[in-house]
């Protein structure tokens, strides 16, 4: 289960209104490469995981994210909160407005609902594994998008941490994925499924250890 | 990594090389400073010294509170790939007694962060006590 801490976990003090920067922003919460996504994206890849650690990562990965979905609903929530209706008008905010006044929902920068069809969960280690170095380098780059665009120090500040989550992250499914091919015959990854083969892999553990 | 093969993706295994105090490591994204590799068109940090400045002194408990668990984050991640790694489960340990100090102190002095250090606060419920987190109030 989990338990909420009421705090974030990278400070966010945003003080001017700018519903532009929050169009911009809201991709990294409802979009392709988003903070929701990518949670829910190991929170359902990690059942199956044949390696248990690979399981754990992914728990506190997936964890990780969530905080990560309440900084960018905060910085979000903060540029949009003293909204008046001529910046709802004029920022290119106005079709949002309609829909949610300036309430907080997940969709792309362009527009499109979040959707679970952002991720995938294949029931299979490496290709999951991959996807997951995949998704890192995807969310870096739209994090680098948004910082070439937005100068201000207080916006750019969580990005830049986001941004450096990121890479760390990439660094752990490297290590994941090395784990994973350490369980497996090196002359042949793809012999069998680990997740799905099961017996097999269990027969090739045993004899690896005999 | 012992060898690389071919059709499949090969990642180096970090070594844990050197850190950053708790401070530059949440500034940065980063406790290791191998992984700290940043982008041209953000603004470098032309203050070397960490954290924002003119905060009150609940701001400044829940600045150490977020320093202290940002480390205990990105070390977590670490040992789940490296569990044998001694020196970072030191240094795992030793934050992980300062957060639980600071926990109870910041509960005692102002309003529980969370469930389970809701008994060291004085004054009945608090669990509605404070700003919520994305009032930008929390630097």
């Amino acid at each position: 289960m989990w338990n909420y801490e009421k705090r974030l976990q990278y400070p966010v003090k945003i003080t001017k209104t700018c519903p532009k920067t929050a169009q911009l922003i809201i991709s990294q919460y409802g979009g392709p490469d988003g903070e929701l996504a990518a949670s829910l994206r190991y929170l359902s890849q990690r059942y199956t995981m044949p390696v248990k650690e690979v399981g754990g990562l992914l728990t506190d990965i997936g964890t990780e994210e969530l905080a990560h979905m309440e900084i960018i609903c905060a910085m979000v929530y903060q540029l949009t909160k003293n909204l008046s209706i001529e910046e709802a008008k004029t920022a290119g905010f106005d079709a949002y407005y309609v829909d949610h006044t300036s309430g907080i929902w997940p969709q792309a920068a362009s527009g499109i609902p979040f959707s679970s069809t952002e991720f995938q969960s294949k029931g299979d280690a490496i290709t999951d594994l991959t996807e997951d170095l995949a998704a890192e380098q995807k969310a870096r780059t739209v994090y680098e998008n948004l910082l070439r665009m937005i100068p201000d120090p207080e916006i750019q500040e969580p990005l830049k941490f986001l941004r450096t989550r990121e890479i760390v992250h990439f660094q752990r499914f490297g290590e994941a994925l090395e784990k994973t091919k350490s369980k497996l015959n090196p002359k042949n990854f793809y012999y069998f499924n680990a997740e799905f083969d099961k017996k097999m892999y269990e027969e090739f553990q045993r004899g690896q250890e005999s | 990594m012992d060898k690389v093969q071919l059709a499949i993706a090969s990642i180096p295994t970090q070594s844990r090389g050197a850190v950053y105090e708790d401070g530059k490591a949440l500034k940065t994204g980063t406790l290791f400073q191998d992984l700290d590799m940043p982008f041209f068109a953000a603004i470098p940090d032309k203050e070397e010294v960490s954290g924002p400045k003119g905060l009150n002194d609940r701001e400044q408990l829940l600045q150490k509170i977020n320093e202290v668990s940002f480390v205990i984050n990105d070390l977590t991640l670490y040992l789940d790939m490296h569990s044998k790694n001694q020196e970072a489960m030191s240094l795992l340990q030793e934050h992980i007694r300062q957060r639980k100090t600071l926990l109870e102190q910041f509960a005692r002095e102002q309003y529980p962060l969370t469930r389970d250090c809701a008994e060291y606060y004085p004054n009945g419920y608090g669990w509605n006590n404070g700003p919520m987190p994305w009032e930008g109030a929390c630097v």
